[in-house]
């Protein structure tokens, strides 16, 4: 790993941090499309950070611009990325504590991130959750499995499968089953 | 509407057997429908479910039994213990199989002490539980 690398992510480092982020990259989406994106924020994905930190110089990412070939990587969902990470490039740094992780996981979703991941479109929605798991950018896809676990709750098993468009592939006999195997839970006190 | 190919088909080791088949092949899904995730990427989406609704939605579909239970390592809800029997309780062991911690007992009657370590994979930690179990019937 470069020096240059260790010294552009320290945590405490804000300037820097700051300073890295009006230097702005080029994402080129799976379609072809090409979007400018500060370095810092760009870097919150694992890929384009491992991507970038392999080129050796910042300096070269300036020019060629950062192929994100996977097909859930479409322009809109690059847009969508671009605009989160360019949220939340200067968040504090994520605490891996085991308590910490615990209240964050419990945490609900700030406002503004409940309006950017609220889509009507579900495509879009899939599409920026894989684009964020291809580009490993763990904080984003923990807002969409939040968003869709909150959509989840209090449903049926049916109501799940139409919201989200799953086949269901058990038997009926199957489903009996296992719907008898966990009556327990709709007992009340 | 299966137009998409599915984009993260990574297998587990760990398949049930039947399934292997099934997700070998290359299989296409619409943009729109949860089936396109593969099995680790949907493992952390649902990682973030009550246990009750977990339960809840366990039949929806193969994958999704195969995955909603798997990031399970707390078992601390109340509501999950009432009017529970034996038989139930191991039902549910045996689907949360990477449980680390039980909490929260309301009803003390578990009295099968066989059913932890028989049906959990992590064996420190069943040891933990049983423990907790065993100082809960203590102070009964």
């Amino acid at each position: 790993m470069a020096d240059n690398a260790d010294h552009i992510d320290g945590d405490d480092n804000e300037d820097v941090r700051a300073q890295q982020n009006l230097i702005k990259i080029k994402l080129k989406s799976s379609e072809g499309g090409i979007y400018e994106c500060g370095l810092t924020a760009a870097k919150m994905s694992d890929l384009v950070k491992n991507m970038v930190e392999s080129l050796g110089t910042d300096a070269v990412v300036t020019t060629e611009p950062i192929i994100l070939g996977n097909e859930a990587v479409t322009d809109a969902a690059l847009k969508k990325i671009i605009e989160w990470v360019e949220f939340h490039w200067d968040d504090p740094p994520v605490d891996h504590d085991f308590e910490d992780e615990k209240d964050r996981r419990n945490e609900e979703l700030s406002h503004w991130d409940k309006q950017f991941i609220d889509v009507d479109d579900q495509a879009l929605l899939f599409d920026v959750i894989a684009a964020a798991n291809y580009m490993d950018i763990k904080g984003l896809v923990e807002v969409g499995a939040k968003h869709i676990c909150s959509k989840i709750r209090g449903k049926s098993c049916q109501e799940v499968r139409e919201m989200l468009k799953i086949t269901n592939d058990f038997t009926a006999e199957e489903e009996d089953a296992i719907h008898k195997e966990n009556a327990w839970i709709y007992a009340k006190d | 509407r299966r137009a998409i190919p599915k984009c993260d088909p990574r297998l587990d080791n760990e398949m049930p057997s039947g399934s292997d088949s099934v997700m070998s092949s290359r299989q296409v899904y619409a943009k729109d429908s949860m089936d396109r995730f593969g099995d680790d990427l949907s493992e952390v989406l649902l990682s973030y479910l009550s246990l009750k609704d977990r339960f809840i939605t366990e039949c929806v579909s193969k994958q999704w039994q195969r995955v909603v239970f798997t990031s399970v390592t707390d078992i601390t809800e109340d509501i999950v213990f009432q009017n529970m029997s034996d038989k139930s309780f191991e039902l549910m062991v045996k689907k949360c199989q990477n449980v680390r911690r039980v909490e929260s007992f309301d009803n003390a009657f578990y009295t099968n002490e066989t059913i932890l370590p028989n049906n959990c994979n992590q064996l420190d930690s069943v040891l933990a539980v049983l423990s907790v179990v065993k100082q809960v019937f203590g102070n009964h």
